[in-house]
């Protein structure tokens, strides 16, 4: 057992091990630290010749060896970075700008950095102006290092780490495309490092990590879990794009065995996903992997354990699928569960906030052959608080003991000050300097378990959508009465996600029929939105229930869908 | 086997997405069907190389103009 001890930041001993392998169409390209940080050095230079930069770039590219470099440069040399999703390939890469438009223009960047051409000549067409902040960026020089020295660019980059000001920013994923973003400082990052890095390298059992990960650099779980915490730790990362993963899942399962990996993120739709696609995958070895973190949505227990089931013959340890909650805005991890720790609550589908869980019918579940019973939900168990953080469940403001189900509040060393250009309490940090997240959970025996929201959030594979917006944008489809849509998420058994649900009327008079009109709003939400939604209903006028108060009422109607279109799903 | 059609898509994909409802017509694409994402896009493509007797990648089906070119598509 490796003891807990504060992890060194970017140990010198990193220069002479491979830190980096980036898969890419089945071939796979290996760094060691100094090569990698080579690159960083020959994009340093590269900006510092380069003033149509400014001091704010964002990072808009395909994962790559060079797209990380240039990441840590922009550190490196004082300016404020940030990764942007580029367009998936199965999105048309015009409409995905111009749908974008809005999220550029409220960033606000003063360059954007690319490494695909075609991106300019895209960009360009829709918005010369964000057209000539476009900065190309070359392949890195990859010719023979200097082997006598430490690149400069590493000295840069961990003088950068003692700043109290933002380095660095992370966007949310918002609905309507106006992302909120919240600045990490270097002292931030580091206090996540020396906090959750023992943890999780304890677990493993070892000091020094093999990450395998698909997850985007433009989420948090992504950029902190699997870059840059362990980039400060010279810690190895096995990475592959996220879209190349999606077309081929076993590339995940090959790097694994290949490289070694000892532990692995993922959100929980995609233990679901793996478990889905079975049947499809030849055999891997996976038994190096020590933990399996679970984290980005509400975690269900069903998924954890259907995945070690499914797959213990590929050597998936039983109790090795750990949970955590995580937020941007705590840099990352808040709370993180580790093996042989694993937990789940069984809790009624409704509890009152404010109410005693444990009073209400919920029950801790350790033994996996007591799975839910009718009308439960199984929340796998987040785990306990990382150090530095205190986190306490809070109803109507005063603070609740142990089992009560109420908001979650943070307070601590890495709580980040505010969204970016907003006040601290416009981001709801009170003058106690607490955080009060809007998620609704209990805290029991120390393990956090996350599951509701305060406000109508649906978390469709990772990204958070409003309720409210995706009803807004449905009232211009032809075929649909205006005003008479409602929105909704659900828990789905099947992707291990939520579903995200649209019912709307139909105003025969508009012209389109029901099933055109179902296409319709399918197709506007899928490019509004970037999510698809699960199902579409097109139901009769007046069909929608009211509350007392005159508005659509979002929880009858949700009973109402289910009675009528999924009479077998829990309520 | 036989030539695959537009009626097997749609078996495939009530079976896949979970949903008894969806009609599917050659003219349609992925965006106009409510729970075909890239992850269900993935499964699909697996069932239809079931079906088909061999494998066909995810990522062709998904460049197919519409419905019918990707029952072309996978016809060969």
């Amino acid at each position: 057992m490796i003891a807990a001890m504060p992890p060194a930041v970017l140990p010198p001993t990193l220069l002479d091990r491979t830190i980096l392998r980036v898969w890419q169409k089945s071939t796979r390209t290996a760094l060691t630290g100094r090569e990698f940080w080579s690159r960083v050095t020959y994009y340093v230079d590269f900006i510092e010749a380069e003033p149509r930069i400014g001091d704010f770039a964002l990072v808009l590219s395909h994962t790559s060896a060079d797209m990380m470099a240039f990441f840590l440069a922009l550190i490196a040399t004082g300016r404020l970075a940030a990764f942007f999703p580029p367009n998936s390939p199965l999105q048309d890469e015009r409409y995905y700008f111009e749908q974008q438009k809005k999220s550029l223009d409220k960033i606000n960047p003063s360059a954007i950095c690319i490494f695909e051409s075609h991106i300019a000549d895209t960009i360009n067409r829709i918005d010369p102006d964000l057209g000539a902040r476009m900065i190309a960026v070359p392949p890195a020089d990859t010719a023979p290092i200097d082997t006598s020295a430490e690149p400069r660019a590493l000295a840069m980059f961990r003088a950068r780490l003692e700043s109290d000001q933002p380095i660095f920013v992370q966007h949310s994923s918002g609905t309507t495309g106006i992302k909120k973003a919240v600045g990490i400082s270097g002292t931030m990052l580091t206090g996540q490092f020396a906090a959750y890095w023992p943890m999780i390298r304890t677990s493993a059992g070892t000091d020094a990590l093999r990450i395998a990960s698909w997850l985007p650099l433009y989420h948090d779980m992504g950029l902190i879990a699997t870059f840059l915490m362990p980039i400060l730790g010279g810690d190895c990362i096995s990475i592959v794009d996220p879209f190349e993963w999606i077309n081929t899942p076993a590339v995940l399962f090959d790097m694994i065995e290949q490289d070694h990996a000892d532990v692995v993120w993922l959100p929980n739709f995609a233990f679901r996903h793996f478990s889905r696609l079975r049947k499809t995958f030849q055999p891997r070895a996976l038994g190096g992997v020590k933990l399996w973190v679970d984290c980005s949505e509400p975690c269900r227990y069903a998924d954890a354990v259907r995945f070690e089931q499914d797959f213990e013959s590929f050597g998936v340890h039983p109790g090795s699928v750990a949970g955590c909650y995580a937020m941007a805005e705590t840099v990352f991890a808040v709370s993180q569960m580790l093996p042989p720790d694993q937990r789940a609550l069984a809790v009624p589908r409704s509890v009152p906030v404010g109410a005693d869980v444990r009073a209400n019918g919920a029950r801790v579940v350790t033994d996996r052959t007591q799975l839910s019973q009718d009308g439960e939900k199984l929340v796998l168990s987040s785990g306990r608080i990382v150090p530095g953080l205190a986190v306490q469940v809070q109803v109507e403001g005063v603070t609740a003991a142990d089992g009560i189900y109420g908001e979650i509040v943070i307070s601590g060393d890495f709580l980040f000050g505010g969204y970016r250009k907003m006040t601290a309490a416009d981001s709801n940090i009170g003058a106690d300097g607490i955080y009060r997240t809007g998620d609704l959970g209990a805290i029991i025996d120390g393990h956090v378990y996350i599951f509701g929201r305060l406000k109508e959030i649906i978390i469709v594979n990772g990204k958070n959508l409003f309720a409210g917006d995706v009803e807004d944008i449905l009232n211009s489809v032809h075929g649909v009465k205006k005003g008479r849509v409602v929105a909704f998420g659900l828990d789905s058994d099947q992707t291990g996600s939520e579903d995200l649900v649209v019912v709307a009327e139909h105003d025969p008079q508009a012209g389109p029929d029901p099933a055109a009109t179902r296409a319709d709003v399918s197709r506007m939400i899928s490019e509004a939105l970037l999510v698809k939604p699960r199902d579409v209903r097109i139901v009769d006028e007046r069909w929608l229930v009211k509350s007392t108060s005159g508005k659509i009422s979002r929880d009858e109607n949700r009973q109402k869908y289910l009675a009528a279109f999924r009479p077998s799903a829990p309520v | 086997m036989a030539q695959f059609t537009i009626a097997d898509l749609q078996s495939i994909a009530r079976e896949v997405i979970g949903d008894r409802d969806i009609a599917l017509t050659p003219g349609m694409t992925a965006a106009d069907v409510p729970g075909w994402d890239s992850l269900n896009h993935t499964l699909i493509s697996v069932e239809i190389s079931a079906l088909v007797g061999r494998e066909v990648e995810a990522q062709d089906l998904a460049g197919a103009a519409n419905f019918g070119a990707l029952v072309d598509l996978v016809n060969g």
